[in-house]
């Protein structure tokens, strides 16, 4: 009776660790098939500074796409600047395209200065192929501001994480 | 003697359908069935193939990179829902709420359960699947073999399952002996 | 305790489709009422005076030296129209563009942020540009250019716009002005 039981056992601790799995998997499959279909590493990012507004606050969703072979003069881009990490959200001030590359200016609304002193030393421009990572699409208000505490609180982070494990334990369906 | 681990939630019909069913499963184990967990193996081997083919493109895409992984991401996102399609498909279609499957004596039942959204009626199926695929349906309350403060009470659910065994798999007997006789 | 916390669950997640909902539909009318409904802006501008210089073009570290160019212009548009109720602002900006081998270019020159209908009634005169005009090749060469006059619509919710007016003002970069 003994090895029958811990046959059914095992089983249910693989059912529930696969419904947990799931749950990661399928969001996480979701957002990189988003990612490919915008071409966007980030399809979709939170509004960290405050150097758009007043179209923009910190906590605002933006979702970007990638597929525009060029961008236009006022539209809002995502960028890196080679060898930085953090994407920067402006406009599009300036453009010269041919057609092999597509140079642009950027500056953020809230900002007295374009981004020029953002580039690198001696940039002038940025590569719309290699710097910018989409162009903002659609916009939600707020919503990402919950992010931004869990980026800026180390606890909070793994609060939602506890908190989200322990929910999935106390269902079973 | 009731386990505090074992109270379930009154409220939820879920937790008290996946409750009946793991008592059964026991109660079925202690009179000597041995369980066949082929259903229940192939849906775990769906599921955790999808999980693998996720951790795959996840992996490769964080070590080469968004834009020379993008073509197996793709892959792989697509392979993860076809997967997951199948795993969906193989516990609606193929499962349909089987939850057991075992034989004793050499007679093999397979026995299946469902209850509605916010319905307190569980219905039980049992059905014998050696020969003449013969199932009996019933459905109780699920008051009947649960206590007021939540804890599964075995002796009516044993009842209960006992008459539906006997009534599939008993009749095959008597027409076997039939059979022997004439 | 456990029907409370399953209360709770269903509530949170009532409220969030319904949020759901209602962004959506938000969005989609907005969209609607931008594309069909509203009428085209009255737009007039006029250049009134361009001028290309030699030097940097704006103070700071990354500039070289080279031709660039100032404007002043008058400009009266109607731009309410573009208001919905759905319209958070409204970024408009004068754009010059001009081309060149091998680069077409496009330059903001003057841009401003129309935050309500009231203040959607625009009636410059005698505007000096805020940024001025300088090419990657650094020289102008007396080339032809157009401006004309495009907007940004974002939304509290929903899908950005971007368009046109259909106006537009013709000039040439005038030959560098001799430094004195």
């Amino acid at each position: 009776m003994l090895p029958q039981l811990s046959g059914v056992n095992i089983r249910q601790t693989l059912t529930q660790a696969l419904s947990f799995c799931l749950v990661l998997t399928t969001t996480f499959m979701f957002w990189k098939g988003l990612s490919v279909v915008t071409n966007s590493p980030s399809p979709i990012v939170v509004v960290l500074s405050g150097s758009m507004e007043p179209a923009f606050q910190r906590g605002d969703i933006l979702f970007l796409w990638n597929r525009d072979v060029r961008v236009k003069v006022g539209d809002i881009v995502v960028y890196n600047v080679k060898g930085r990490d953090i994407p920067i959200v402006h406009r599009v001030v300036r453009n010269h395209a041919s057609s092999k590359k597509q140079l642009l200016l950027t500056k953020g609304d809230n900002n007295a200065m374009d981004d020029l002193d953002l580039y690198a030393h001696r940039q002038y421009y940025l590569d719309r192929e290699q710097e910018v990572i989409g162009s903002v699409k659609a916009y939600v208000p707020w919503v990402g501001y919950v992010t931004i505490l869990l980026s800026e609180n180390v606890w909070a982070k793994y609060a939602l994480l506890a908190l989200m494990g322990f929910f999935q334990m106390m269902q079973r369906e | 003697m009731p386990n505090p681990k074992n109270k379930v939630n009154l409220s939820s019909v879920p937790d008290l359908k996946n409750a009946t069913d793991d008592e059964i499963v026991q109660i079925l184990a202690s009179k000597g069935y041995t369980q066949n967990f082929s259903l229940i193996d192939v849906r775990l081997m769906l599921g955790f193939a999808s999980v693998i083919v996720a951790a795959a493109a996840a992996g490769y895409d964080y070590y080469v990179g968004f834009e020379k992984a993008k073509p197996f991401t793709a892959i792989g996102v697509s392979l993860y829902f076809v997967l997951n399609l199948a795993f969906t498909a193989w516990i609606m279609y193929v499962e349909k709420g089987t939850f057991y499957q075992g034989h004793k004596d050499g007679k093999k039942i397979s026995v299946s359960s469902s209850a509605k959204k916010y319905s307190p009626i569980y219905n039980l199926t049992v059905t014998e699947t050696t020969t003449s695929s013969k199932s009996s349906k019933a459905a109780k309350p699920f008051n009947e073999f649960f206590d007021s403060t939540g804890y599964i009470v075995r002796s009516p659910l044993e009842k209960w399952i006992d008459g539906l065994i006997s009534s599939v798999v008993q009749e095959d007997d008597s027409s076997a002996k039939a059979k022997k006789n004439s | 305790m456990f029907s409370t916390f399953q209360r709770i669950q269903q509530y949170c997640g009532f409220v969030t489709t319904v949020t759901l909902f209602l962004a959506v539909a938000i969005s989609v009318s907005s969209i609607i009422q931008e594309h069909y409904f509203t009428d085209i802006p009255r737009i007039s501008m006029n250049l009134q005076s361009i001028d290309v210089r030699f030097g940097k073009p704006h103070i700071g570290y990354n500039y070289k030296r080279q031709e660039y160019a100032l404007m002043k212009f008058d400009l009266e548009a109607d731009l309410t129209p573009l208001f919905t109720w759905n319209t958070k602002q409204l970024f408009v900006y004068l754009a010059a563009t001009y081309p060149g081998k091998p680069y077409a270019n496009k330059v903001v020159v003057w841009d401003a942020i129309i935050r309500n209908k009231e203040d959607a009634l625009l009636s410059l005169s005698d505007i000096t540009a805020d940024y001025s005009i300088y090419d990657v090749t650094g020289k102008f060469n007396g080339r032809n250019a157009t401006l004309s006059l495009e907007w940004n619509a974002q939304p509290y919710v929903g899908l950005l716009t971007w368009n046109k007016g259909s106006e537009r003002e013709r000039f040439a970069f005038p030959q560098l002005t001799p430094a004195r």
